[in-house]
Parts: C-alpha cells; structure tokens; sequence
C-alpha cells in the first residue's frame, strides 16, 4: 500500500472525523440533558453553511463568514428552542421525531426560497488555497489541515468548558439527574437554551468549514445527520467522549474504506466482482461497523450512565 | 349503523371507484387511488411495530425499496411474474428485517430510531452502487408484470390488485392484534420489565413483529414498481421513512384503519398543497410542527373527541 | 429442609459502590422471609439479582436446585420465580381484566399465539376472573389498570405475579405507601396466600413498615450497607442490639 495515499487518506478521515465530531457534540448533549433527539440538527449545519456562503461572498471575509455563521445559527437555534423544541423535552420521542421531521421540511424549502435550488460553490479563502508537502512527495490542502486543527481545538476547548466551567458542570449535572440542578436553584430553562445554542453554534462552525469542500445546497445536512446519528449510537448516546470516539472512527472507517477496499477486493476477487462489490461494500462499511459495535455493546462504546 | 355494514359500504366503495371515475372522465383518479392504497399498505404495515410494538422505526422505507427492486431486478432479467416477484420481496423483506432487527432490538427507544434510519441508509447506498441495475439513476421497467391472465401495467387491474393486499393486510393484522401474540405485543409497550417478569421473552415477540412487517411493505414496494415501472433509490429515502411516520400519526397510531387514512390524507394533502404552491412543503412542515404540538392522537384522536368518545 | 432458593456469596457492584456485598441468604419452601434495612441499604439491588434484572459481579443463585445465577429474567419467572415492583408495575392503559389475561396466558402459553384470539378465550378469561376475585379486584375488571387506586393496583399486580402458580415470590415494598385500610387487607392477602393449600409458595418480602413485616415473617434478615449484619427469627431481631443500633434506631418499641 501506498504510504503517502495511506497518510492523506488518514487526514481525510481525520478532517470528516473532526467535522461530525462537532456535529454529534450537540446533538448527543441536547439529547443526554434534554432527552430530545433532534433531527433538525442538519438544519443547523446547512444554515451555517449559507449564512457562511453570503457573508464571505458579501464581506470577502472567510473570518467574517465563519462568525457570522455560528452566530446566525445559535440564534437560529434559540428561536427554535423557543417556539418549539422546549415544549417537546418531556414528550414522546414519536411526537419529537414528527416535529424535528417538520422542521428539516421546512428549513430545506425556506433554504430553496432565498438562494434556489442550485448548488453554491463556496471558494476556499486565498490564503489557504495553496498546499502544504506534510512529507517530501506527499502536498495536502492547507485548508483541510486548518479545518482538522479548528475541530481539534474546538473539541479541546469544549472539553475545558465541560470539564471546568461553571456551565460545564451544569451540563454534566444535568446529563445525570435535572432535579437536582433545579435544586440548586439554576433556572433550567435557561440552561437548556443555552445548552440547544451550543450545539447549534457547533453544527454550523461544522457546516461552514465544510462548505468550500462540498456543496452548499438545500437539504445537504441530512447526509450528514444521518452519519452523525451513526456516530452518537456507536459512540453510546448522550456521552461527549463517546461521540468523539466513534466520529474519529467513522470518519476512518469510511475514508479509509472507500480508499482501499475497493483495490483490496482486486487482490482477492476476479476484477468483474471486484468492481461490482467493491463500490457497494465501501459504502455500507460504517453501517456495517455500527451494526458489529452494536452486536457486542448494544449500549455503544462509551455508555453515559442513564437512570 | 353496525360496523360491518360499514366496512361492507367502504370496501364496495373502494372497489367501484375506478368506474366512478371513469363515469366522471376522471381516469388520472385511479392511479392516485392506486397510490393511496399502496402508501396504506406501507402504513399500515408501519403500524403494527409503531403503534402496536411501541418500536419507532424511521427506516420502513428501506422495506418498499427491497419490493421495488425484487420487481426490478427480476424484470430486468425477463421474469414478469408477478407472483415471483412477490415470493421474492417476502423473502428478502423477511430476511433484511429479520437481520437488522436482531441488532436494532438490542436497543430500545431513541438508539432504534437511529439504527433503522442507519441500515435505510446502507440499503440506500447499496441501491446506488448497483451499477448493473441503474445505480443512481434507477432502471426503467420495459415489461408489465403479469399476474396470470392479468397485465398489471392495467391502471385498473393494479389498482384491484392493491385493493386486494391491502383488504388482506388489514384483515391480518387485525387478526393479529386480537391476537396473544397482539396482546404480549402491546403490553411490552407499555411495561416491558413487567412482562419480562411475567416470563415473555418480548425480543421475539417484537423481532416476529418487525419481520412480518417489513414483509408487508415489501409487498408495497412491489405494487409501486408495478405502478411506475421504475425503480431507483430513491424509493428508499429517509425522507419516505419519515413520510410513512407521518402517515401513522395522522390517521391515529395503534389504530390499523387509521393508517389508511393518515396515507389518503396525506397523499392529499400533498396534491393538494402542490397545486398552491411549488413551495408546498414549506407548509407541510409548519403542518406536522403543529400536529406534534397540538394534535397529539392525530386524525383518528380528533374525530373520537368529535364524537364525544374518551 | 432443603431450601428452595439458596444464595452464596453475592456481589454487585456499581462503579465504586457495592450495592450488595458477598450476601448469603436462603428460602425455605412455603416460609416468608422478609429483608429488612435502611435506605440504600442494597435491598432492591439485592431483588433484582434475584430476578434476573441484573447480573451479579460474583456469587451464585440457585432456586430448587437449579444454578440460575446467569439466567435472564423472562426464564427465572418460566421456572416459577414471580415479582411485584416497588414502583407499581401493571400495564396501565390495559384494563384489570386484560391485565390479568396477560398473566394467565404468560403462565399457560408458550409459543407466539397468533392465530388465538386473546379476549375471547375462556381458558384464560376464566383463569384472569379467578386471579380477579382472589384478590377483591372482580367488580372493577373492564377499569384501566391506571385509574385504580394505589392499593388496587398493588393488589392487581400480586394477583399478576400468582397467576403463574409460582413457586417464590418476590415482593419489593407491597405495602409501603397504602393507606392505613389498604395496608390490613394487603397483609391478610400475603397470609391468606401462604396458607392456601397446595401452593405456599416462599416469599421474599422487602418492606418498610416493620409492623407488617413482624406480622408476616417466618425469618427477617437485615442489611445495611449492602451486607447482610443479622439473620434471624422476628423475635430475636427485635431484640438484637446491632440491628436496633445499624437500623430500627430510636424508633425501636
């Protein structure tokens, strides 16, 4: 095997890890503390995408775009919460499902309203367009090495904040028992907005940064939801360390897979099988990944303790 | 009026319709009917594990891909025969749902929902990379199936023959739930500690449920090939999954019946709302929004309170 | 006497806390024995290792002289071993009646049952309407197990857990939280089961109110911490100085 295509396939995988890492984040706290699972998390992730694709077109400020971006979203988020999601917190996962399913319906037509049903390519900002040689012979982007760098840092710093914050051990107060944080007299209400905006302000940085790397279009945030839900249960819902886990996996195991099987099946099949199976088998490799993890630990890799 | 005459009434109905429409030039009705009753079928299919099972599966799709594609494939090999096509999507219908649901029913409440919606996608995925049979771009269906003497490229033919499954969909199912497996089913709903410490081992209850159901819609993937004589992937999408859970709800969960009229309303809804506007499903959404909000036991919920019932 | 369940050496840990600590305990054919102990003590920890609701760290269990320390629960209770939970546990938004069918049929049918209609089945209507009257739940069988009253439902779901004729029962807090009426006539069912003929099934009886207990107990064995600190006849208990320090405190007559 190639050892250059190995390592740049390695920070492929990394940088998809990274990006569903900051997309599983929110989704597995709101769900951990709120106990709402919410499918509209791709809408957020596709309103920071557009909110980042005007912006740094209006503004020539890749900066400006990212900001812009994760704050547009959070107050997406907020409003959200508000109007909807709070009133759903003790319900039925059905009727979350139903509501959540209504909102992605809505976001991608509202989406399709103001800017159309047409991709929008976003460019990667100038100064980063170039490549960088990590290894003699081996150039890489330098703007997916600055989007692994962000996703790391971002994973770091929520980390501290959970880990050593007042809000952190609110967070974790309320993953495990919501009585007791309302007895120490926090106003949990607020916390869960707070909570909802952080996640939302997350997807979007996710959904912003990727957007000079896919395509900016109405309901691209499914795709992503859906290997984010992935994740979350291979990574043991509700546990932060857990989706880091399984998104750094996933992002390998799909990466990786899609790279290599594809040529490995040649070594063992006739190439007429290869080529049929090899396309087919990449593709359902984290589904199949999932589906083995589950076998062995139906709880996920890292189970948050649920009473 | 009792209630057989009244199911007496609606299936004559449902039966003599196309005449109707015929009578009223109004042929295209026939091909929506024929939608309705395929969509009820996946519903109501979708309700038995939903409503009666408590198991929130938002990956019933995948069931009427692996129909479609039991009619495609073998169409694209020149066997037409209905019936083979039919073995064909219970068998692999049974086989997926038996396979996934061993893993999925590992796991309870919100992990099922991910995990259903998982192994869709993988289906969904897999469908693609079918160069052979059209990939992304589906296959085109160049011969009608056959059922015997019948052509089920016949709008009204295809549409007694859905009239026919869903009649017996709904009659099994509700055999089924009267039954003491239906009653073990449904009280694992609502306590499963309880009936575990009754001595049912629920997992195979509810595994027998999911099989029997994707078998089912499978039976609804084939008609919709029949129908369009195309397949693609698409069939298959989550947002499919979503639709037959929001045909569930509308018509009134845990209800068999009430899915057929979540689909016929749904389905309506839809043409309805795109003949307004190209950007329909902008309200659709404000639609379901509210219902989860507000009108929690869907249609069925609201006519019961209509008519002073619970 | 052979005992009908016997229990060595038990253990279950979760994390740092060992919820039930190297726990020795036995029941006798048709005997009450009772477990006593403050809260946390380990009590429910300790009846849902013998449930089969959670797996024991170390320790067997063996009930008529099978080894069912790695059975699941749904097959301790087709050997005979039937629960009551503490947080009452019938199926709300069934009638009494279908509740009751339910048990019939768990204790009578094995395979899925589907092509046999449920409700109009006179060998488990029969037998449900027969549960109903033991326990004085007759009169309210077509109410929503929901609606009833706690003490009803109490008593819906012991007449549950008999439906099986079952060899063991084990009750978490039967009486705890009813009412001064509901408590008597909770007892003189507990005794009026003990002493039916024929069946005098062993009772592993967890409880607060001590009253109920003294009354009911052939032995009461007391944990605290998770271990088990005395094992005796009610008398001795009563009088013994660990448990009157460890437990029954200044509360003690």
């Amino acid at each position: 095997m190639d050892p250059i295509l190995l390592l740049t396939q390695a920070l492929n995988g990394l940088q998809l890890g990274v990006m569903l890492f900051l997309m599983a984040a929110g989704l597995t706290l709101v769900f951990g503390i709120m106990g709402l699972i919410n499918l509209a998390h791709g809408s957020l992730y596709m309103a920071g995408a557009y909110a980042m694709a005007a912006v740094f077109a209006w503004s020539g400020s890749f900066l400006a775009g990212l900001a812009a971006a994760v704050a547009a979203a959070a107050l997406l988020g907020v409003a959200i919460e508000m109007a909807a999601l709070r009133l759903l917190y003790r319900r039925d996962h059905l009727d979350q499902v139903l509501a959540t399913f209504g909102l992605i319906l809505f976001f991608n037509e509202l989406a399709r309203i103001i800017w159309g049903p047409a991709a929008i390519f976003v460019t990667v900002p100038a100064a980063l367009s170039h490549t960088v040689e990590i290894l003699p012979g081996a150039p890489y982007p330098a703007y997916r090495l600055v989007v692994i760098a962000a996703g790391v840092a971002v994973a770091a710093g929520l980390y501290l904040l959970i880990a050593r914050t007042r809000l952190g051990m609110l967070i974790r107060a309320g993953a495990s028992n919501r009585t007791m944080v309302s007895a120490l007299g926090v106003d949990i209400g607020r916390l869960y907005t707070a909570v909802f905006a952080l996640g939302a302000g997350l997807a979007a940085l996710a959904g912003a940064m990727a957007g000079p790397i896919l395509s900016v279009e109405p309901g691209m945030g499914e795709p992503v939801l859906i290997l984010t839900l992935v994740v979350i249960v291979v990574g043991g819902i509700g546990s932060i360390r857990g989706a880091f886990a399984a998104a750094l996996l996933i992002g390998f195991v799909d990466t990786i897979g899609r790279a290599f099987l594809p040529a490995l099946l040649r070594d063992l099949l006739a190439p007429s099988a290869a080529n049929a199976v090899g396309p087919a088998l990449a593709s359902m490799l984290i589904y199949l990944t999932m589906a083995v993890v589950l076998a062995i630990r139906p709880q996920g890799l890292f189970a948050a303790r649920t009473g | 009026m009792p209630r057989a005459a009244l199911w007496a009434i609606l299936l004559a109905m449902a039966v003599l319709l196309p005449f109707a429409a015929d009578l009223a030039g109004q042929g295209y009705y026939v091909g929506f009917a024929t939608r309705v009753a395929i969509f009820a079928i996946a519903a109501l299919s979708l309700d038995l594990i939903l409503g009666y099972g408590g198991l929130v599966s938002l990956g019933h799709a995948a069931f009427l891909g692996i129909g479609a594609y039991s009619v495609g494939i073998w169409t694209s090999h020149g066997v037409t025969a209905a019936p083979v096509h039919w073995a064909t999507a219970l068998a692999a219908g049974g086989l997926f749902a038996l396979v996934t649901g061993l893993i999925a029913l590992r796991t309870a409440g919100v992990a099922f929902i991910m995990i259903t919606l998982a192994f869709a996608q993988m289906l969904f995925f897999l469908a693609v990379s079918l160069k052979a049979y059209g990939g992304d771009d589906g296959l085109t269906l160049w011969d009608a199936a056959r059922l015997g003497p019948l052509d089920l490229s016949d709008d009204r033919t295809l549409y007694w023959v859905a009239i026919a499954w869903l009649v017996l969909f709904l009659l099994l199912g509700r055999h089924l739930v009267a039954s003491r497996f239906g009653l073990v089913l449904q009280g694992a709903r609502s306590n499963e500690r309880r009936m575990r410490a009754l001595g049912f081992d629920i997992r195979r209850h509810r595994l027998l449920a999911y099989v029997l159901s994707g078998m089912a819609a499978s039976i609804a993937g084939c008609l919709l090939a029949h129908m369009t004589d195309f397949v693609s992937p698409a069939y298959m999408s989550w947002q499919r999954s979503g639709e037959l859970v929001v045909m569930v709800l509308l018509g009134g969960i845990g209800t068999l019946h009430g899915a057929i009229l979540g689909a016929a309303v749904l389905l309506i809804l839809e043409e309805v709302l795109a003949g307004l506007t190209q950007h329909w499903m902008l309200i659709l959404g404000a639609i379901l929004v509210a219902m989860a909000l507000v009108a929690r036991r869907g249609l069925h919920g609201l006519l019961a309170a209509l008519r002073g019932r619970r | 006497m052979t005992p009908l369940l016997s229990v060595r050496g038990l253990v279950r840990r979760y994390g740092a806390l060992v919820a039930v600590d190297h726990v020795e305990f036995t029941v006798l054919p048709g005997e009450v024995h009772a477990v006593i102990g403050p809260n946390g003590a380990g009590k429910s920890s300790f009846l849902a290792l013998l449930a089969g609701e959670a797996r024991p760290d170390a320790g067997e269990i063996e009930f008529a002289g099978t080894n069912i320390t790695r059975l699941p629960a749904f097959a301790r209770a087709r050997l005979g071993i039937a629960r009551a939970f503490q947080i009452t546990a019938v199926i709300p938004d069934f009638p009494v009646l279908q509740n009751a069918v339910l048990a019939v049929l768990a204790s009578v049918g094995r395979g899925f049952g589907m092509g046999r209609a449920a409700m109009h089945d006179p060998v488990l209507l029969d037998g449900a309407r027969r549960l109903l009257a033991r326990v004085g739940l007759a009169a309210q069988e077509s109410r929503l197990a929901g609606d009833l009253a706690h003490g009803a439902q109490r008593q819906l779901e012991l007449a549950m857990a008999l439906a099986g004729r079952p060899r063991l029962l084990l009750l978490d807090e039967p009486i705890a939280g009813t009412g001064p009426e509901e408590s008597r006539a909770m007892v003189a069912l507990l005794q009026s089961i003990r002493q039916a003929p024929g069946e005098r099934p062993g009772i592993v009886l967890v409880e607060h109110d001590l009253e109920a207990v003294f009354a009911l107990a052939d032995r009461i064995t007391v944990m605290a911490e998770g271990r088990v600190i005395a094992c005796d006849v009610p008398d001795r208990i009563r009088a013994d100085a660990a448990v009157r320090a460890a437990y029954l405190g200044d509360d003690a007559r």
